[in-house]
């Protein structure tokens, strides 16, 4: 065998060799995407089954007839959180109408049951909890602002002192020490109501199964779950 | 700090729409958002010219394959722009670290940011790699020739021979195409970030993406045949009228497309409107706006020109059109991402912007980048198409390529 002969079945052995290696290569690449799939899939499944089961979903009921504009629920908000000068996390809106009454209608974040601001996020900063609650994880969040675009509500903002998403949270380092978010503690006339609506015993509970209730940009599809008593046709907007 | 009130005339909006004007804006994607979607359709565009030539073997652009590519790789640093926008840049990484694919209860949604960004970063590698091929076979003739550091360690042990030059024009056709795939998705994919955002009137159009990806073809063989111009002017290489011409036709149905469906989005607006959705307003708004009056008039003066036959046989006119194109589609960016910012989420109020010095300061720097590694890789890199790998004379002889 010529010395050319010889180097070219080495050359040969090493392309047979390197294709070994990629065939093999591949296959343990497409193994292991399997496995990974299949446990992701799983565990989506494993959430979805929690889902099933879901104990508890907090909703707030606000009666707008009961609401005379002392705005005490924005400074209790303001307070609790530490919300900076400028921004909200919840707010009133004072509406007039033609025959001169005045209404004031509370506003915050509605924690949607198809929340359009969980979806845009980049880096899944903005979840979903079990409860219902619509959270942003500060230690994740990357400021990018697509989530306070996709809110057509306006309840988010960039907090300027933390550089990251913030909104209402339905107070929730309070309701699970079985507290009421501060907001509704702090409204002198109980226009805010809090609770569970899985519990048909809890106050919220008996108040939707009664009164008629409407909710805010219901043609967003976000499925908002802050509900009104009588809210004007002009704060649905 | 005093909190901004409002005036009279700025109707209804929600309180932490006004919070953005602490920061001199009254909208949350500014004006470094617009650049840097203005940035990535200029790359789009560039890297679709180059896969014309490279990948489809249009001869006819086979003179701008190399400027275009090296813009391209210039432009690559375009998410800087975006980077810079955001408020916590040291966390970016998190778009590919965090879970995307498989939707959960806690996380029901696919970002059409992060698919973008997973999208660029695949389409960034391809480009790289495809340049590094395409570029090869000249940068081994040039370490062969002249002994330098930089082109042996460019040319990554290969010598210069026939097959070489052959498999590194296939691996190069593959791997820009494959990038012009990915990157084609991914400008796409860039455009349903805003029509996504159903919380904005104007950018609820299922018709933007496409928009997108016609005004990125349309500015990158813009900038293609503006850069062609002056790299040859700067060189003393005759400009090939035949290359500029090539180039117009490709702005002609890039701007008849984004036109077209412009005027299509008007027609779908106009018949899915509806009352207290804030079309009132919104016309309000477009009839006060002065960048949106100029766009159109000036889209419609470059789709006079384009049609004209004079003016794509005419070196000269082709790059002052050029000229009003890259000004047309930055326009159209402002238009298409900053205006629909400007009315209310409420739809019964509007809103002002007005740009900061810190966002030119940083477009500036990012422009300035941008200009150096172009400089640095046009200097490295045969730009003017009369090169081995892409030359007609190679089919059979090699030595000729190089003039």
């Amino acid at each position: 065998m010529s010395h050319r002969a010889s180097k070219n079945l080495k050359n040969d052995d090493a392309i047979l060799s390197r294709r070994e290696f990629v065939k093999t290569a591949a296959k343990t690449t497409i193994a292991g995407l399997i496995v990974v799939g299949s446990v992701s899939g799983l565990r989506t499944s494993a959430n979805a089954s929690e889902n099933a089961k879901r104990k508890r979903r907090f909703v707030m009921v606000i009666d707008v007839n009961k609401c005379y504009g002392c705005y005490a629920c924005v400074v209790a908000c303001a307070h609790e959180n530490n919300v900076p000068v400028g921004v909200f996390r919840t707010w009133v809106e004072r509406y007039v109408k033609p025959d001169g009454t005045v209404i004031y209608v509370p506003k915050q974040c509605n924690h949607c049951e198809n929340p359009s601001c969980v979806d845009v996020c980049p880096v899944k900063a903005t979840y979903k909890t079990e409860d219902g609650l619509v959270l942003v994880n500060d230690d994740i969040c990357i400021g990018c602002g697509a989530c306070i675009q996709n809110c057509p509500y306006g309840a988010r903002f960039l907090n300027p002192i933390k550089g990251v998403a913030d909104k209402c949270t339905f107070c929730d380092h309070r309701i699970y020490q079985g507290l009421l978010p501060a907001c509704v503690e702090a409204c002198p006339t109980g226009a805010r109501i809090f609770g569970d609506i899985e519990d048909p015993e809890s106050e919220v509970s008996k108040i939707l199964s009664k009164a008629k209730t409407q909710q805010w940009k219901t043609w967003t599809g976000n499925d908002p779950q802050v509900y009104y008593i009588d809210l004007p046709e002009e704060a649905n907007k | 700090m005093a909190v901004p009130l409002p005036s009279s005339d700025v109707g209804h909006v929600y309180p932490n729409e006004l919070a953005y004007e602490f920061e001199l804006g009254g909208v949350t994607w500014k004006l470094l958002i617009v650049m840097y979607s203005y940035f990535i359709g200029l790359m789009v565009g560039s890297l679709m010219i180059a896969v014309l030539s490279y990948g489809f073997n249009f001869k006819k652009y086979y003179r701008v394959a190399g400027i275009a590519i090296i813009l391209t790789l210039s432009l690559l640093v375009s998410p800087l722009l975006g980077w810079a926008e955001i408020k916590q840049p040291q966390r970016a990484l998190e778009i590919f670290l965090r879970p995307h694919i498989v939707p959960s209860e806690a996380y029901p949604g696919v970002s059409p940011m992060a698919v973008f960004y997973i999208l660029y970063l695949i389409g960034f590698m391809l480009i790289v790699a495809g340049s590094i091929f395409a570029f090869r076979a000249d940068v081994a003739k040039r370490a062969s020739e002249r002994r330098s550091l930089i082109y042996r360690v460019l040319a990554l042990g290969r010598e210069y021979d026939k097959v070489g030059v052959e498999r590194d024009r296939r691996i190069a056709k593959t791997l820009l195409l494959a990038a012009g795939l990915v990157i084609v998705v991914a400008a796409i994919v860039h455009g349903y970030i805003f029509s996504s955002v159903k919380a904005r009137f104007l950018w609820s159009d299922p018709l933007l993406p496409l928009h997108s990806l016609a005004a990125a073809i349309l500015s990158g063989a813009a900038l293609v045949a503006v850069a062609y111009y002056i790299a040859c002017r700067v060189s003393r290489v005759e400009v090939d009228i035949e290359v500029l011409s090539g180039l117009s036709w490709i702005m002609l149905w890039a701007l008849v497309a984004l036109l077209g469906l412009e005027f299509m989005s008007d027609i779908a607006r106009e018949y899915y409107r509806l009352p207290g959705h804030g079309m009132e307003y919104l016309e309000t708004l477009a009839s006060g706006l002065i960048s949106l009056k100029i766009y159109r008039l000036l889209s419609l003066i470059l789709l006079v020109a384009l049609l004209t036959p004079w003016v794509r046989r005419n070196a000269y006119a082709v790059l002052a059109v050029s000229v009003g194109v890259l000004l047309d589609v930055l326009l159209y960016k402002w238009v298409v991402i900053i205006v629909p910012q400007l009315l209310s989420r409420t739809g019964e109020g509007f809103l002002s912007y007005t740009p900061a010095l810190w966002e030119v300061r940083v477009i500036v720097g990012v422009v300035a980048l941008m200009a150096l590694i172009f400089l640095v890789l046009s200097l490295i890199f045969p730009w003017n198409g009369y090169y081995v790998t892409r030359s007609d004379e190679l089919k059979g002889v090699i030595s000729g390529g190089e003039r």
